[in-house]
């Protein structure tokens, strides 16, 4: 069954200078227990789509479409049940692990409150969850940390406090935005390790939000390729990795410095992300792709499934014409 | 010299065949578009501008001098004084017969005057001095803010009415006695805000290059501190001439034939007891007019300046 | 081997850092940033620094470009040593050595149009070029590095954050320095505009002749623009060698973990990766651990590491690293 299910979200900002439109008709399908690595560079709409869905856009945003979660429509929910919802059935981490925690609580009074307001436990038993859930994390010596305050604790281990509070009700989806961008790579394998292993053990499928396609080879089975707000490319990661059909995702690949290989040049891609304050007629690629003609230009492409379980936006994809 | 010099460089035309080189939005100019779409502190501003007009050439058009006084008032003020059309006093007159109209217009000049002069030298050497001591630290820093905290620590108001009393009541007494007290609070502003930006990496940058302390701290760090100086400014304009007109109600500030706000609304409610309701209400409305319009300004220009917006 | 552009030998930082707790005039405790730090960097080429955030790679850079003072140690730059020098003759040196910052958007003054900030450097060092001559070098940098020159007159905020790097960088060179020192230069921008930029680090590097210290925490980017790599560690060198060897036969075990967590952005590769993950998190660089600072997350770690801290040892080739008891054998495993 599909778990979440979004159609044609539209996200757009009341600005000063007018409106901006972040996320222009995005599809995206996420089955139970499944990982999807959402890609984007800044400005690509991924976050806001991400917020979107979990109904925490900033004021001035609006959010238009369907995003469902088991069949229940999400947009234009009241506050109340969309809190019942969060937390209970999605959570979310974020990326800055310092920002997302109160200073002034100890972790323990954080961890706990969760999981007595949504499940009902005692305080007592909601602790012995707590740091049962923090030993899974591999946080050492939990017992003991888990009476700190988050300054104490290092970035990777907020991130795995975050990552527990986010798991400790056990959601059937994690969204997690960029939830390595800040840590260094060391403990970014481990954070990578540990959300395989809640989904695995859990059975939550993990929506995992991210600019680096390194972490997505490693860790997710679908991937969705975001661009301008509108999804470029989507299909399972093996496939899309092995022949990309978006001249885009060839680039976004083909730009990563690897280790493995010795290229003294880098294939990059020329130009700069489009500005969404004045958002192109036609593809949002067309001025940086290299195969662009004419018509990409002024007609955007719809996404067409062009393989089994694999959908892409192009009018001259890589894989022969359209 | 190098600060024109730096911003004019790239104004002149280009090597031929390059193009134009069209001007770039300023954060100021962000700000100019952002403040102008704020109706109340345009409003604001337009009213500080007719209270200027109004200081500047009163004169002009007022029927009577500041001196004169219409002898045929005399002794029937409260009777005859009332404001009129007909005979010239559109203010009514005050209670030797003078004109009301022109001792507002004489008032104004100088309460502007006192706000303008202590904003401006708190600007001057406030923002200097709290540039200088933020930027270099240390010891220096350290000495030069307790010379603030020592200057801080003596009730000046006290001093102020010391100073009148000592060498006599004038307007330059005034200005210097306001002029010494004004800039502390901006001194501490300024080197809060330098505190933070000298940590940001285009300081860093500039120290890298090997640009000299004082071209840092003139060019890269005052630039950047002028938004919180000037919403500051705008705060402090209301602040001097409220003490003013204290010192002036109090009968301590200017000296007759000179007068303020302060002395014409002391005036005025000496003399509520007689019916002439009118030498209070008059400068009272001016004085009341001009400060809600300065914070009504200096709120629109922290909006449009605030750096939080970017 | 004559003299290189800069030597640096046993280079030391310390900061003061002041407790909350005591008085004003406590003594303040000695955090060590950077210790006994030696490389060498020949003209025209290039170097990397990789190391995780709190490594003291950042505080290395700023030591060699003259921002944070030096405790111990010395950098010789052609000879004369950079921070026992006379201010006078130190401001002159600093126009050889250029900086280029880690948030592109943060190291512009945002008063100033690119312009301005361009010919800053040109100002402070040249004084006397003519208007004209200034305006042209700022044109002809400009266009070096891939920006319009009539976008002169525009502001930072107008710039996105690739152009904006593009204009640090322009910055940074225009008065023909010999060594550009880039911290993190590439962290901040996007994956498709990172690849622009270290693309045009490598052309001007090599066309110009400069020598590059360039900091990174990716390996992978170090490794793709520099010729050798110095890999840090809680303030301490660990390894130092050609590029090649560092990420293929990593010899020092902190290396290896480096080089196994780095994400490969191939399914294939990565899924039959087994990544052995360091243990914990870096120590408090105020208390460092005693002998070796890594043997608290080493997988090798013997009783003996915590005796003394462990010399460079030279496996050949100028690959040195600071671990007595790596075999020839990786433990690690290097990828591809």
């Amino acid at each position: 069954m599909t778990l979440l299910r979004v159609r044609n979200l539209r996200v757009s900002f009341a600005t000063g200078d007018g409106t901006v439109n972040a996320v222009n008709g995005v599809d995206l399908d996420v089955e139970a227990g499944q990982s999807l690595a959402v890609v984007g560079e800044s400005g690509s709409g991924k976050s806001q789509l991400m917020l979107a869905v979990m109904g925490l856009l900033a004021r001035n945003g609006t959010a238009a479409g369907s995003v469902e979660l088991e069949s229940v429509e999400l947009l234009g929910l009241d506050e109340r049940e969309l809190n019942r919802i969060r937390s209970r059935r999605i959570a979310m981490v974020f990326q800055d692990p310092m920002t997302a925690l109160n200073p002034y609580l100890r972790v323990a009074d954080q961890m706990t409150e969760g999981l007595v307001l949504h499940l009902g436990m005692a305080r007592r038993e909601a602790l012995a969850e707590s740091v049962r859930l923090l030993d899974a994390m591999e946080v050492p010596d939990a017992r003991r940390q888990i009476a700190m305050y988050p300054h104490e604790f290092s970035g990777g281990m907020r991130q795995r406090v975050l990552i527990a509070m986010a798991l400790s009700c056990r959601p059937r989806l994690l969204i997690a935005d960029e939830p390595t961008t800040a840590l260094d790579v060391t403990v970014q394998s481990r954070i990578m390790r540990i959300l395989a292993e809640a989904r695995a053990e859990l059975g939550t499928a993990v929506v995992l939000v991210t600019h680096d396609v390194g972490i997505v080879a490693g860790g997710c089975e679908h991937m969705v390729v975001l661009y301008g707000g509108q999804v470029m490319e989507s299909g399972p990661v093996d496939r899309v990795f092995a022949a990309p059909y978006h001249p885009y995702t060839e680039g976004l690949l083909n730009a990563v410095p690897r280790l493995d290989r010795d290229d003294s040049r880098l294939p990059s891609i020329p130009g700069d992300p489009p500005d969404m304050n004045r958002p192109p007629a036609g593809c949002p690629f067309a001025a940086r792709c290299p195969r662009a003609v004419d018509r990409c230009r002024h007609e955007l492409p719809g996404l067409l499934s062009r393989a089994p379980d694999r959908r892409v936006a192009c009018h001259l994809p890589l894989d022969g014409p359209a | 010299m190098t600060l024109l010099f730096g911003r004019r460089m790239f104004r002149e035309p280009l090597p031929p065949g390059t193009g134009d080189a069209p001007a770039g939005r300023s954060l100021w100019h962000d700000a100019r578009a952002r403040f102008v779409r704020n109706r109340a502190a345009v409003a604001s501003l337009v009213v500080l501008l007719l209270v200027t007009l109004f200081a500047l050439f009163g004169d002009f058009v007022a029927a009577w001098s500041n001196e004169e006084i219409d002898w045929s008032m005399l002794g029937s003020v409260a009777e005859n004084g009332a404001p009129s059309l007909a005979n010239g006093h559109w203010f009514g007159v005050d209670e030797l017969g003078r004109d009301l109209f022109a001792r507002t217009v004489q008032g104004t000049r100088i309460s502007l005057m006192v706000g303008i002069v202590g904003a401006l030298i708190s600007v001057v050497v406030g923002t200097l001095y709290g540039a200088t001591a933020g930027y270099f630290g240390g010891r220096l820093d350290g000495v030069m803010m307790r010379v603030v905290d020592v200057l801080m620590a003596i009730p000046y108001m006290f001093v102020l009415i010391l100073f009148m009393v000592v060498f006599g009541r004038s307007i330059l007494m005034l200005f210097i006695g306001i002029g010494l007290v004004s800039w502390l609070d901006m001194a501490r502003i300024a080197r809060g805000q330098t505190l933070n930006i000298k940590h940001r990496e285009f300081v860093e940058a500039a120290v890298a290059i090997g640009v000299r302390p004082r071209r840092i701290i003139l060019r890269h760090i005052v630039p950047n501190l002028l938004g919180v100086v000037i919403v500051y400014a705008t705060l402090l304009v209301p602040s001097m001439i409220i003490y003013e007109s204290f010192i002036s109600f109090l009968g301590l500030g200017v000296q007759e034939p000179d007068t303020s706000w302060g002395a014409l609304i002391n005036d005025g409610a000496s003399q509520m007891q007689y019916g002439t309701l009118w030498q209070l209400l008059f400068p009272l409305f001016f004085f009341v007019v001009t400060l809600f319009s300065l914070f009504f300004l200096g709120d629109g220009l922290r909006d449009a300046l605030d750096p939080n917006d970017r | 081997m004559s003299e290189p552009l800069l030597r640096v030998r046993d280079l030391s930082v310390t900061f003061p850092v002041r407790g909350r707790e005591g008085w004003p005039w406590a003594r303040p405790r000695p955090l060590r940033a950077v210790r006994d730090v030696s490389f060498d960097l020949a003209a025209g080429e290039s170097l990397g620094i990789v190391g995780e955030s709190g490594s003291g790679k950042t505080t290395l850079a700023r030591a060699l470009i003259g921002t944070v003072p030096a405790a111990a140690g010395e950098a010789r730059w052609q000879g004369e040593d950079l921070l026992r020098m006379p201010p006078a003759a130190r401001h002159r040196h600093r126009r050889d050595i250029q900086m280029v910052f880690q948030d592109p958007l943060a190291a512009l003054d945002p008063r100033m149009t690119a312009g301005e900030i361009i010919a800053e450097p040109l100002l402070v060092h040249e004084p006397r070029l003519a208007r004209r001559e200034v305006r042209a070098r700022v044109a002809q940098m400009m266009e070096r590095v891939g920006l319009l020159p009539n976008q002169v007159n525009r502001y930072p905020h107008e710039f996105s954050g690739g152009q904006c790097q593009r204009i640090n960088i322009a910055r940074a060179l225009v008065v023909r320095p010999r060594l550009v020192v880039c911290d993190e230069p590439v962290s901040a921008l996007d994956v498709s505009v990172q690849a622009q930029v270290i693309n045009l680090l490598g052309d001007l590097g090599r066309d110009l002749g400069l020598a590059l210290i360039f900091i990174a925490h990716d390996l992978a980017v170090v490794k793709h623009i520099c010729d050798r790599i110095l890999v840090f560690y809680l303030g301490r060198a660990m390894e130092l060698g050609a590029a090649r060897d560092v990420v293929r036969e990593p010899r020092h075990p902190y290396t290896r973990a480096l080089v196994a967590a780095a994400p490969i952005p191939d399914p294939a590769i990565e899924r039959g990766r087994r990544t052995a993950v360091l243990e914990g998190d870096l120590p408090s660089p105020l208390a460092p651990p005693s002998g070796c600072v890594f043997r608290t997350r080493c997988p090798i770690a013997r009783p003996s590491c915590a005796a003394a801290i462990p010399p460079m040892q030279d496996f050949g080739g100028g690959h040195l690293a600071a671990c007595p008891h790596t075999g020839q054998a990786g433990h690690g495993e290097a990828p591809g």
